[in-house]
């Protein structure tokens, strides 16, 4: 029986209200989808609605934060991310503001379609200088990601989860320090956010035929890398890296810059392959999009060089009736 | 009163008009109209409206070390408007030589400035960063700097700080979506303390506004907005003072429309104007020779 937090990040958010009175939460309309209607609740002059006008809305945060004020703003990632990301860049990353940008709803885990599905948010904001990125995994991230990022003083974006969420960590989420789960050295798996709780299962079940392989969870994309990671990547004959991203602009891509840097292993990249989406229940995009429990136990695989793979991933994509989300305003 | 101090408001406008066309001259270019056109505006919001507080930024501004980093923002424009408790942003960034211009014509940067630091490698860029004397915001990509004058506001207001918020709009940031998206939350948030001028000098990059893109009846879009509107000629210091003393005691968010003629103070600027040629102004040989004169006599 796996354990499940409900609204970590609604709780963590009302409580650093309490701590940080300097603290503003400015919303799109998405109070309630994005965790924040327990602050707004309890501070209700530190809830700023400012409708659905997200260009606006970012340089807003700029100008609270040049008075002094700490602002964030939680929103589905893509509307986090891309559709204000000139204002992003220019008002916030360009002057360095100590701005806290949350974006929701990551990658293929909405039946909301490719407007909702936010596959490209992690590239966007690593792109950008002087901006800290990272990605929670589970509820423990989400509890404890406001008190690891609150001394950070240039802008931050993280990656969340809301919602039931699973608790996989007792340990509070540190920015720049990645989780080793499993200590295997041959083949390691690099997961990030969604993933990391299918990698725990699958990994666990793995190293009973593979005891040489490594499970770690990437919680900070940007800056890139700890000591322990580098050298586990040093030691690895093949890295995989998991992400419910575009690889080209994420995990898989953060990872290859570092190798081609530092050769050694091969890089095998599990998560979306250039291509947009579109929506459904998570473990059919998943399937369907190449990043579901068969293609992570077939890479593994692979990564020890057995041809024969043990599952068929055609199995596993099962277009069963779309299940909404129950554990959140809208079924998203 | 007013009237004794209109000269020293028409010096300082002239001033603005010659420093901007200097450079004009100088660089083989420049943003002159928008200058021309702005010169009265700037000095009453510089000499009679604001109260700034004194500049606190070096006559000679040192040179560019890098950009703002995490914890060190380095140079801020800011500076050299004083500490307040009123602020006035640009949000062209291309008016970045008119703003040079009114700080030298105020005291508060050296005229030598205009040519040492405008150089690579100095902080004087022809449009403006955050770094750059008198500027708050690299709002070089227009319609961004009064969202964040908006946020500005909002915080002075929540955190009791005292002082009024003006900032200079041009009317091309009109046809920006995220221009009204920023009065529309000024207006929600019932923002007193932010003032708005807008230099509405219906000129764009291709020409004019009306055969480039029409904005329609601004004045009435504004009032729809919630905004109290002041239709003002743009030239005229008695006009831009009224109006600003005014919008000093709104309730709602004001707004000031200010007609200006950006062909104002120098012959040759009409003929761009109807040659759809004003807003960036490379000088023919001719017309260099037409502005040196007129400066002579300025």
């Amino acid at each position: 029986m796996k354990e499940t937090v409900s609204k970590p990040f609604a709780h963590a958010l009302k409580d650093h209200g309490s701590i940080n009175e300097k603290l503003v939460v400015v919303t799109n309309d998405l109070t309630a989808s994005c965790e924040a209607d327990l602050f707004a609740q309890a501070f209700p002059d530190r809830h700023i609605s400012a409708g659905m006008a997200e260009q606006a809305l970012i340089a807003t945060l700029s100008g609270l934060s040049d008075e002094g004020l700490y602002p964030l703003y939680p929103s589905f990632a893509v509307f986090t991310t891309r559709r204000p990301y000139e204002q992003i860049a220019l008002t916030i990353a360009y002057p360095a503001k100590k701005v806290r940008l949350f974006g929701f709803l990551p990658g293929l885990t909405t039946p909301g379609g490719v407007t909702h599905q936010a596959t490209d948010d992690l590239g966007l904001m690593t792109q950008l200088p002087n901006m800290t990125v990272l990605e929670a995994a589970d509820a423990t991230d989400m509890a404890t990601i406001l008190n690891a990022i609150k001394d950070i003083p240039g802008p931050v974006y993280a990656r969340g989860l809301r919602g039931d969420v699973p608790k996989l960590f007792k340990e509070p989420l540190v920015v720049g320090q990645s989780r080793d789960i499993f200590p295997g050295e041959q083949v390691v798996v690099l997961a990030s956010g969604s993933m990391v709780e299918i990698a725990v299962k699958e990994v666990e079940a793995l190293r009973a035929e593979f005891p040489e392989l490594g499970l770690i969870c990437i919680n900070t994309l940007k800056p890139y890398g700890d000591k322990n990671l580098f050298e586990r990547l040093k030691k690895a004959k093949i890295v995989i890296t998991y992400e419910n991203h575009l690889i080209s602009s994420g995990l898989a891509k953060a990872t290859a810059m570092h190798l081609a840097q530092n050769p050694g292993p091969k890089l095998i990249p599990l998560g979306i392959n250039d291509t947009f989406t579109h929506g459904g229940s998570q473990d059919y995009l998943f399937n369907y999009y190449g990043i579901g429990k068969a293609n992570l136990i077939n890479a593994v695989y692979k990564a020890f060089g057995k041809s024969s793979l043990n599952i068929n991933q055609d199995d596993e994509l099962i277009k069963s009736d779309i299940i909404l989300n129950k554990s959140v305003a809208e079924g998203l | 009163m007013f009237a004794a101090k209109l000269f020293t408001l028409k010096e300082i406008a002239n001033k603005i008009r010659k420093y901007t066309a200097q450079w004009t001259i100088r660089a083989n270019g420049g943003y002159l109209a928008q200058a021309c056109g702005t010169a009265e505006i700037l000095a009453t919001l510089f000499n009679d409206v604001l109260d700034l507080g004194k500049s606190s930024g070096p006559m000679m501004p040192a040179e560019f070390v890098g950009v703002p980093k995490p914890g060190a923002p380095g140079t801020r424009g800011e500076t050299w408007l004083g500490a307040g408790p009123d602020l006035l942003v640009i949000s062209p960034a291309h008016y970045a030589i008119a703003m040079y211009s009114a700080l030298v014509a105020t005291g508060r940067m050296d005229e030598e400035a205009l040519i040492k630091c405008s150089k690579d490698g100095q902080l004087l860029e022809m449009i403006g960063a955050e770094h750059s004397p008198g500027m708050v915001v690299s709002s070089g990509s227009l319609a961004t700097a009064l969202s964040v004058c908006v946020g500005r506001a909002i915080a002075r207001k929540k955190l009791n700080k005292p002082g009024f918020i003006w900032v200079l709009l041009s009317d091309g940031e009109l046809q920006e979506g995220s221009t009204w998206e920023a009065l529309q939350l000024a207006n929600a948030m019932k923002l007193s303390n932010l003032k708005i001028v807008i230099d509405n000098n219906g000129m764009q990059v291709d020409g004019q506004m009306n055969n480039v893109m029409p904005i329609g009846a601004i004045e009435e879009k504004l009032k729809a907005f919630g905004c109290e509107v002041y239709d003002i000629d743009g030239n005229n210091l008695e006009e831009i003072n009224l109006a600003c003393k005014s919008a000093l005691r709104d309730e709602k968010l004001s707004v000031i429309l200010a007609r200006t003629k950006p062909w104002t103070g120098f012959s040759f600027l009409w003929d761009r104007w109807e040659n759809n040629k004003l807003h960036f102004i490379r000088l023919t040989e001719l017309e260099k020779e037409i502005l040196s004169k007129e400066l002579a006599v300025l």
